[in-house]
């Protein structure tokens, strides 16, 4: 058990999260009747904010843990996890986000009822809200894990500090703190991986990592050197998750948040500059240490789960261990907190407020978000630890934005159709379910394929047929010529 | 090893950069219209 580690990594992240949340609560008093101060930041957070929040909110445990263990058995091919995402990211600055900012909406569902009617909205929140909570339960199973490793502590204890920490995040002053706590976070991320990947080539055999080529192409391994791997790996992994987070994430509450915070569709356009790069190169050090903990013999033995974490704990001065593992941890904490926020704003927008108080001040609606994130927080810790593992989990629950993805680019672009959006959702989201729950791939003889083609393919197909067949309106943005041209 | 890593991954980062200016320019376009 290493006490004074975890007590440097908490002292840092409570001084960091404390500190900027007594500076944003003391500014708070002349901003509180801004429009959605708590939930977006008073649509007015600059680039410098943004950039780092959209690199880390799509930044979390699977970055982390889930490249530490692929990379173990696929090599460097994991890195296609991470170059999904920045992709998803690229996507969102230069089309979903600035179509949310251009609307002004404050919720995705909110965005769908201008399109398609109230039905579309409720049954969109009811499923997305569920769809990001089950990955902030994924998250809380990371922040367990993180702080057990650190410990000898059970998972459980882990989640629940993780949990408490991951609240602190977001509870004082919402979408801004987020973002001002994200850009100390992201500097300290990269600085401290940087240093470390110094540090461990200093410690192998002829101060680089040559002796980590040596050892995989000794084994006739030498795919694992390289992103391109196996043409299997490719067709299976690789495309497959990047089809399941170009189509899903794009659409989702999580990320669109934060560009519905942003200054301006300007601020969402600079931002990609620095975010895609800031988010896709991350897993290049995630990999590095992964493939070096399974070439040393002594890290190796203790197999795919615990050998990186080990090897950093024991390879690095324990200053840059506190520092790695407190940007790691926070980088799940940033997660954790877009996971709760963006439920819990749904909840309060959507539901609490579109249904039973639509006369609900702005003080008032983010109280109950407030109150939505501590629930939302305090279930996922709750069943953390009786969860499947967060790779295995994660593509199915993305599978069930694909279809929010489509009604987005049918609605705005071509042809909003409320009978054609009701069938289109259903059918994407009966097969997520049949895929998964039912021996329907298997009598198809399709069990390797992903969740997220089948799902694309089922919404396309039926999104197409019906969009052409059901009455409906022109797109958002082609009926409102004016508007699409609107703001920068 | 690290290198190699790193510039394959640039490599497709940039790509994905290239192709985001792209459609940024051709909506500027579409706009000014």
């Amino acid at each position: 058990m290493n006490t004074t580690l975890l007590i440097a990594v908490v002292i840092y992240e409570v001084l960091l999260i404390g500190g900027i949340a007594i500076w944003l609560t003391r500014q708070g008093k002349e901003h509180e009747n801004e429009d959605v101060a708590f939930e977006l930041g008073g649509r007015n957070l600059p680039v410098s904010v943004i950039v780092p929040t959209l690199a880390l909110t799509v930044l979390g445990a699977a970055h982390i843990l889930g490249i530490f263990e692929m990379s173990w058995f696929m090599g460097a091919a994991a890195m296609w996890f991470g170059l999904a995402n920045a992709m998803a990211l690229a996507v969102v600055c230069v089309s979903t986000g600035l179509w949310a900012r251009r609307m002004g909406v404050t919720t995705v569902p909110e965005m769908l009822e201008q399109l398609y009617g109230e039905g579309v909205r409720i049954a969109v929140s009811c499923t997305m809200a569920g769809a990001i909570f089950g990955i902030l339960t994924l998250e809380t199973q990371g922040l367990g894990i993180i702080l057990a490793t650190m410990t000898g502590w059970d998972i459980q204890s882990g989640a629940l500090l993780g949990g408490i920490l991951g609240v602190l995040y977001v509870i004082f002053a919402g979408m801004k703190e987020v973002g001002w706590i994200n850009l100390f976070n992201a500097i300290l991320m990269y600085i401290s991986l940087i240093l470390a990947t110094y540090f461990i080539a200093q410690g192998l055999p002829n101060d680089d990592f040559s002796s980590v080529t040596q050892y995989y192409s000794s084994l006739d391994q030498a795919q694992m050197l390289t992103i391109f791997g196996s043409a299997e790996i490719m067709l299976t992994f690789a495309l497959g998750i990047v089809v399941a987070v170009v189509f899903s994430v794009p659409a989702s509450q999580l990320i669109l948040q934060v560009t519905m915070s942003a200054k301006s569709e300007a601020t969402v356009k600079k931002s990609l500059w620095l975010a895609v790069p800031l988010n896709g190169l991350f897993g290049v050090f995630t990999i590095v240490i992964g493939l070096t903990a399974k070439s040393l013999p002594e890290f190796n033995e203790l197999g795919p789960k615990l050998a990186a974490p080990s090897m950093l704990i024991e390879m690095l001065p324990p200053w840059l261990s506190v520092m790695l593992i407190s940007s790691f941890l926070a980088a799940v904490l940033s997660t954790f907190a877009m996971t709760s926020l963006g439920p819990a704003t749904i909840f309060s927008n959507d539901i609490y407020k579109r249904l039973y108080n639509p006369n609900a001040s702005e003080t008032h609606t983010a109280k109950i978000t407030r109150l939505a994130i501590i629930v939302l927080a305090a279930i996922a810790v709750a069943v953390a630890t009786s969860l499947p593992p967060i790779l295995a989990a994660i593509p199915w629950l993305l599978s069930w934005l694909i279809p929010v993805m489509w009604l987005m680019i049918a609605g705005l672009l071509w042809r909003a159709s409320n009978i054609s959006a009701i069938i289109t959702i259903s059918s994407g989201w009966l097969i997520n379910m049949l895929w998964s729950f039912s021996p329907l791939a298997q009598w198809l003889n399709m069990e390797k394929i992903p969740n997220a083609y089948a799902v694309l393919a089922v919404t396309v197909v039926v999104g197409i047929v019906t969009s052409l067949i059901c009455p409906g309106n022109k797109g958002y943005f082609r009926e409102n010529s004016t508007t699409a041209n609107a703001t920068n | 090893m690290f290198w190699t890593i790193f510039g394959e991954a640039s490599l497709i980062i940039g790509i994905t950069l290239v192709i985001s200016f792209l459609a940024l320019q051709l909506q500027n376009k579409k706009d000014s219209k």
